[in-house]
């Protein structure tokens, strides 16, 4: 789908825990119910390009609201950004998927989009799932420029994507996997006294 | 961005008032339903659907759009109900004006709107949101009066029906899918295929009118007997006549192009050749109208005519964008914003110079020239029409230009003439497989560059597969040997060129995938080292299979003893062969320096890292590569491979193979060859160019050092733009093939993956103890780097110890199982006959021991001596020995912060005797066994001592050390042992045992540490990367902590390897035991 971020060089990356944070002015929440719903439909209406059907976001938030964050200014309480995500199984993979991410536009730059998509990727990660992806247009510079701090790389582009006719980029991320080729394993806890680990004690 | 249904087509007339709900229509009585619904919805909470078997997901999704403005294309448009309505309204009147002149006027402005909206269309819109909002295209019935009009409607009706026919039988697909979709518009009608004739009827009439307001007042009189004039000012006669007729003449001409471009048989295409030349003619007469018909139009215009879709610049008559929108849904909305006049005829000239060079094509059947011919022809960054002529030009009836059989145009590819129309070379499974393969690409290469990149790359599949097959047909019907020059058959030959052919084109396919990308701008600066480096293999692999191609087919003409006159075609094809080879070599050779230069910026200046939080750049370049990878194009190349060569390139290497150089050393020789080629000498001047630049950087890195920060500005700057620069010239040069040496990134041993391959390729080595933690990865990474190995393990049928061995990328073909144990003697001999080296890795670990002796210390020291007295036997020169640092730092001096152990030290077996240290004493009376053994039978051993091996598993046993790291995350533990332990990550010990062997000044010891530290410290590193996993607190015992030391990491140094961090080791091994289900974490904790 699509994100309208800024393109903040100083991206401050995973900090752990919840409440207030980036100087003490903007705190991060998890979506907590039909009270956030309005305030993510009207951040992604308002600097999106493409028109999502109200049942759209109930899609997103009712069957994932874990992979939902908002952000709020900590000082008047305003909405200020917003990142809407699923997951689930895609061609045999376990794979999340970053359908929305904005950041209205005073408040860009900042690394709020950063934290956002941050922690729902952290919680698709911790979910299982093995890549994450996303679309963007090509044109999106910040976007692009964000979701390559974060490790995605460009795997295709898309012709004429959007509705507006805009191209548009297939971003995935593809989580660290010991061995892609190995069939599920039977699990054992046996010793193997063919090992030849070598500590010393 | 916004791109919502305000912004729709132009040209809507005032909206009336939106129509009330009939109460009653002849299908029915309409009631209305709110009140019911409102009932049923205080069932519903929120967030819940009706879901029912009659009422799917996806009804939901629609029902809840309809009525959505922003979804429902049919909502919320102003516009008439239905054409009938609208033409009941006026909106398309007929005749246009009952000013005669006005008409004239009028009609042609509705001609030219027309043109604009076929020009959309053409553009990726739909059909009917362009040129079927014309409500005189809707209902042409009504224009029956109006011959002008009528005519052009039909021809205009009748082409884009033509049009479409021809986009559907090319491949088109999601993206393109609109161009097609007619929505059930009236696209057809009888009486279209006489809209020829019918226009040339309407063209006789004005073109006599023409000539008769031209002709001198004398035979005015004569003339007009019968002929009426086209308008009533005498005045404006001619200009309008003029308008008329290249409005007219144009679709005429466009007709003939696309239906004579569909029989390239005969005279089609020269004929389609003459039709283009007359469409651009007749296109600069509607140009040249312009003037004329705006100083008639009375309209100032506001806009410029930059916007307008008519040459006066008037608003037409007859059209009505929304009138359609309802047959959209249930895609929303798509805006339309209809080309501008000037545009469009912009957008014609572009499509029509297209199809000459299509028209002007030879038919050549030579593959590679239809491959040159196709990848040119989109240097134009051609349109779908265009590209869809194209392609139903190549590919008609499943034959080259609907005549050449795919199978000849292989065997002349081959060089066989003699086989071209052999019945059973036609039948061959493999020729049709690759004649359907041939066939897929050349229509692959005719889309649009986004989808071409992504077929191609699935497509590396099936080259892949069939190159196997062809590669294992020829071993199984012919054998192993290669030399049998003497007495091979034709079968043979034949059979050998397929396989170089196809191999071949697997790797052009790959190139043309991989440069692909740059014109697509997939890559970022920070990924283009290992773009290149693969770049480079590729085209090292295409010169190298274009060169043995040649030399067989050379070989079989030789052999027959050609006729002088053939001598001379031989020779001239041979020089264009080599200067396209040449030609290819200049971009392994900018491929390999800059990717070269990149990674001496990275290792020296730390610029143009990839730093994540997510991942490493080894999951990019799984990415990147997949498809390649899978395909095996080219084998036996990994992650590994590219780190190997460029983790090591200096700033000497980068200066001793000056690439750039030598570039510019071979293109002089290039220019004269192409003397009579513009658009090759053009590409010529951009390599040029790139060389040039990136000599000129490597001279300042040079000069200054990779390391100097002014540099990094520059580099970070200045180089990804001659990069960018490099990749778009590239991407337009056909990558052709030539020969070149095989060069490595890095000349040191052990690197190359190219040079790996095929230096590697059959060297046989053994692993003993493979199904081992360390052993696995050894075994991988050789499998990785080509080798055939001999895997040593106790029980050949536990699926448990072997399964992850035999489904390594490789396993199938070089891997190989031997059953042996420790203490049989002699039970090694098999496996290790014949090998290159062993690897020595199996040794029991584990403590918690009951009988010392047996469990651990006689597997451990007379293991190792059965193992080394087998590689005696078979003369085996050097053997790698997994040790430990046990077996180095138990010695009894103390270990403290500030010491710093080295390879000088062993452990002392009384000490660790009389600790009960058992797996210590094990590994130190072992290596002591080992190292008498080499001095008394002179062959030389490489130990390897690593401290406490972590990181990813690949067996699906639990191991010792990654039990540790396990029993402080299960939760089974609320203390952690007063120990300090040194880590290490399994790759990095996988990589020594190998480079031990692999680099040949590798000798002695190497302790293989990355840090040691406190498991306090492993504790808290554990939870800043896992919050909310709950881990031990304390510490085992109240005492001190055992205090952390240094061990040197010199020697592993000069062997190449940067030892992975310990964080990065540890998160490895946490996500493996979870991937592996040793541990799951309560998501209710996160």
């Amino acid at each position: 789908m699509s994100a309208a971020v800024g393109c903040g060089a100083s991206s401050s990356l995973s900090r752990g825990g919840g409440g207030t944070e980036e100087g003490g002015e903007i705190a991060y929440v998890s979506y907590g119910g039909e009270q956030h719903l309005p305030l993510v439909m009207s951040l992604v209406d308002a600097e999106l390009s493409e028109p999502y059907s109200i049942f759209t976001y109930r899609y997103f938030v009712y069957l994932w609201p874990q992979l939902t964050f908002l952000a709020f200014d900590a000082k008047d309480g305003k909405c200020v950004g917003t990142v809407v995500c699923k997951m689930g199984e895609h061609r045999g993979a376990f794979r999340g998927y970053i359908a929305m991410l904005v950041v209205l536009k005073p408040y860009r730059g900042r690394g709020i989009a950063t934290e956002l998509v941050t922690r729902s990727i952290r919680v698709m990660m911790e979910s299982g799932c093995e890549e994450v992806t996303l679309e963007a247009e090509v044109t999106n510079k910040g976007a692009l420029a964000l979701y390559g701090r974060l490790g995605f790389i460009r795997a295709k582009r898309l012709y004429r994507y959007y509705l507006n006719g805009v191209d548009a980029f297939r971003l995935k991320l593809l989580f660290p996997r010991p061995d892609p080729g190995l069939p599920p394993m039977m699990i054992g806890s046996e010793r193997d006294d063919q090992q030849m680990d070598s500590p010393y004690l | 961005m916004e791109a919502g249904p305000s912004s729709s087509a132009a040209a809507a007339p005032p909206p009336p008032p939106p129509p009330a709900i009939p109460t009653s229509t002849h299908q029915g009585i309409w009631a209305d339903a709110s009140p019911l619904l409102a009932a049923a919805c205080r069932d519903l909470q929120d967030g819940e659907l009706v879901h029912g078997e009659n009422f799917s997901l996806f009804a939901a999704m629609s029902a809840l759009e309809i009525m959505d403005p922003k979804m429902d294309s049919g909502v919320e448009r102003s516009g008439y109900n239905s054409i009938e309505e609208a033409i009941e309204d006026g909106v398309a009147p007929i005749p246009l004006s009952l000013d005669r002149t006005l008409d004239v006027q009028r009609s042609i402005d509705v001609m030219d709107h027309l043109l604009s909206c076929e020009a959309t269309w053409h553009k990726g819109h739909t059909l009917a949101q362009t040129v079927f909002t014309c409500i005189y295209l809707m209902r042409m019935e009504r224009t029956s009066s109006h011959a002008a009009l009528n005519s052009f409607c039909r021809i205009l009706r009748a082409t884009c029906y033509a049009v479409i026919s021809v986009v559907s039988t090319a491949r088109t697909h999601e993206e393109e899918d609109l161009f097609t979709m007619s929505f059930g518009l009236p696209l057809r009608d009888e009486g279209d295929e006489k809209c020829l004739s019918i226009l040339n009827s309407v063209e006789e009439t004005i073109s006599r009118q023409l000539r008769a307001c031209k002709a001198p007042a004398l035979s005015k009189k004569k003339t007009l007997e019968g002929l009426e004039s086209l308008q009533d000012n005498p005045e404006l006669e001619e200009d309008y006549c003029r308008a008329l007729l290249c409005r007219l003449r144009f679709r005429k001409h466009f007709y003939h192009v696309v239906t004579c471009m569909r029989k390239p048989q005969g005279r089609g295409l020269e004929l389609a050749q003459k039709h283009v030349a007359s469409c651009l003619t007749e296109l600069r007469l509607m140009l040249k109208s312009q003037e004329f018909l705006k100083s008639q139009s009375n309209i100032t215009l506001q806009q410029g005519d930059e916007n307008c879709t008519t040459a006066s610049g008037c608003q037409p008559v007859g059209f009505d964008a929304s009138l359609n929108s309802r047959l959209l849904s249930p895609t929303p909305p798509r805006a339309v914003k209809v080309l501008s006049w000037s545009d469009a005829i912009r957008y014609f000239e572009k499509l029509l110079h297209d199809l000459d060079t299509i028209c002007a094509s030879s038919l050549d059947p030579v593959l590679e020239n239809v491959l040159h011919f196709i990848v040119q022809f989109q240097k134009s960054v051609p349109d779908l029409v265009s590209r869809a002529f194209l392609q139903t030009l190549l590919v008609q009836d499943g034959k080259l230009y609907g005549q050449n059989l795919f199978s000849d145009v292989i065997s002349r590819a081959l060089s066989l003439p003699d086989i071209i129309g052999d019945k059973e070379f036609q039948m061959n499974e493999f020729v049709v497989q690759l004649g359907q393969l041939v066939t897929n690409l050349l229509k692959i290469l005719c889309t649009n560059t986004a989808w071409q990149r992504r077929k191609l790359g699935k497509s590396l599949q099936d080259w892949g597969t069939i190159s196997i097959q062809l590669e294992l047909a020829l071993k199984r019907e012919f054998g192993e040997t290669r030399d049998v020059l003497h007495h091979e058959n034709m079968c043979m030959r034949v059979s050998k060129q397929l396989l170089l052919w196809t191999q071949e084109h697997a790797y052009w396919v790959a190139s043309r995938f991989l440069t692909l990308g740059f014109e697509l701008d997939l890559y970022s600066p920070g990924e283009y080292c290992m773009v290149y480096w693969y770049m480079y293999v590729v085209f090292t692999k295409l010169i190298e299979k274009m060169q043995l191609r040649v030399l067989a087919s050379s070989e079989t003409s030789r052999r027959k003893g050609k006729k002088k006159k053939d001598h001379s075609k031989d020779s001239a094809r041979d020089t264009t062969f080599t200067s396209s080879c040449l030609l290819l070599q200049c971009y392994v050779l900018l491929s390999e320096g800059l990717s070269m230069m990149l990674a001496v910026l990275r290792n020296e200046s730390r610029s143009f890292q990839l730093p994540s939080i997510f991942n490493t750049e080894q999951e990019r370049f799984m990415q990147h590569f997949d498809l390649l990878l899978k395909a095996r194009v080219p084998e036996h190349i990994s992650y590994y491979s590219f780190k190997e060569s460029s983790s090591r390139a200096g700033i000497a290497d980068l200066l001793k193979y000056n690439f750039f150089k030598e570039i510019q050393k071979i293109l002089p020789s290039l220019r004269g060859s192409f003397a009579n080629e513009p658009e090759k000498l053009a590409e010529l001047r951009r390599i040029e160019q790139v060389a040039e630049h990136n000599r000129i950087a490597l001279n300042i890195i040079s000069q200054v050092g990779a390391g100097d920060p002014s540099l990094r500005e520059t580099s970070q700057e200045v180089e990804p733009a001659s990069l960018r620069k490099h990749g778009r010239g590239h991407a337009h040069g056909r990558p052709q093939k030539s020969p070149s040496p095989l060069r490595l990134l890095s000349r040191e041993a052990s690197s190359g993956a190219q040079h790996q391959a095929a230096e590697m390729a059959g060297k046989v080595v053994c692993v003993t103890g493979a199904s081992g933690y360390i052993a696995s990865w050894i075994v991988k990474l050789l499998l990785a780097r080509g080798y055939t190995v001999r895997a040593t393990v106790r029980d050949t049928a536990d699926p448990k110890k072997t399964l992850h061995l035999t489904t390594l990328d490789g396993a199938k073909d070089r891997l190989h199982l031997f059953k042996a144990s420790l203490l049989d003697e002699g039970s090694f001999d098999a496996a290790v006959d014949g090998c290159e080296t062993v690897f020595h890795t199996a040794s029991p670990f584990y403590h918690n021991v009951k009988d010392p002796k047996a469990e651990l210390l006689d597997p451990a020291v007379k293991g190792t001596l059965n193992v080394l007295g087998s590689c005696k036997k078979a003369s085996i020169k050097k053997v790698v020995v997994t040790s430990s640092m046990a077996a180095v730092a138990y010695n009894g001096k103390p270990r403290t912060p500030e010491v710093i152990v080295d390879e000088t030290w062993f452990s002392d077996p009384q000490i660790c005797e009389k600790n009960q240290q058992w797996y210590v004493l094990s590994k130190t009376l072992a290596e002591e066994a080992a190292w008498k053994f080499s001095r008394d039978n002179g062959f030389e051993i490489v130990t390897i001592n690593p401290a406490m091996v972590i990181g990813p598993l690949l067996q699906p046993t639990l191991n010792t050390s990654a039990e540790a790291v396990l029993k402080l995350i299960n939760g089974s533990s609320s203390t952690y042992p007063n120990f300090s332990f040194g880590w290490v990550n399994v790759k990095d010990v996988a990589l020594a045992h190998i480079l031990a062997y692999e680099v040949p000044s590798a000798s002695g010891r190497y302790c293989l540490v990355e840090r040691i530290c406190h498991y306090s410290e492993v504790v808290n590193t554990i939870r800043k990367m896992y919050p909310t996993i709950s881990l031990p607190d304390k510490c085992a015992d109240d005492k001190p902590f055992v205090p952390t030391y240094q061990v040197s990491k010199e020697k592993i140094r000069s062997l190449g390897i940067e030892l992975i961090p310990l964080e990065t080791s540890i998160k490895e091994t946490i996500e493996s035991l979870k991937e592996k289900g040793f541990v799951t974490f309560d998501s209710s904790n996160l």
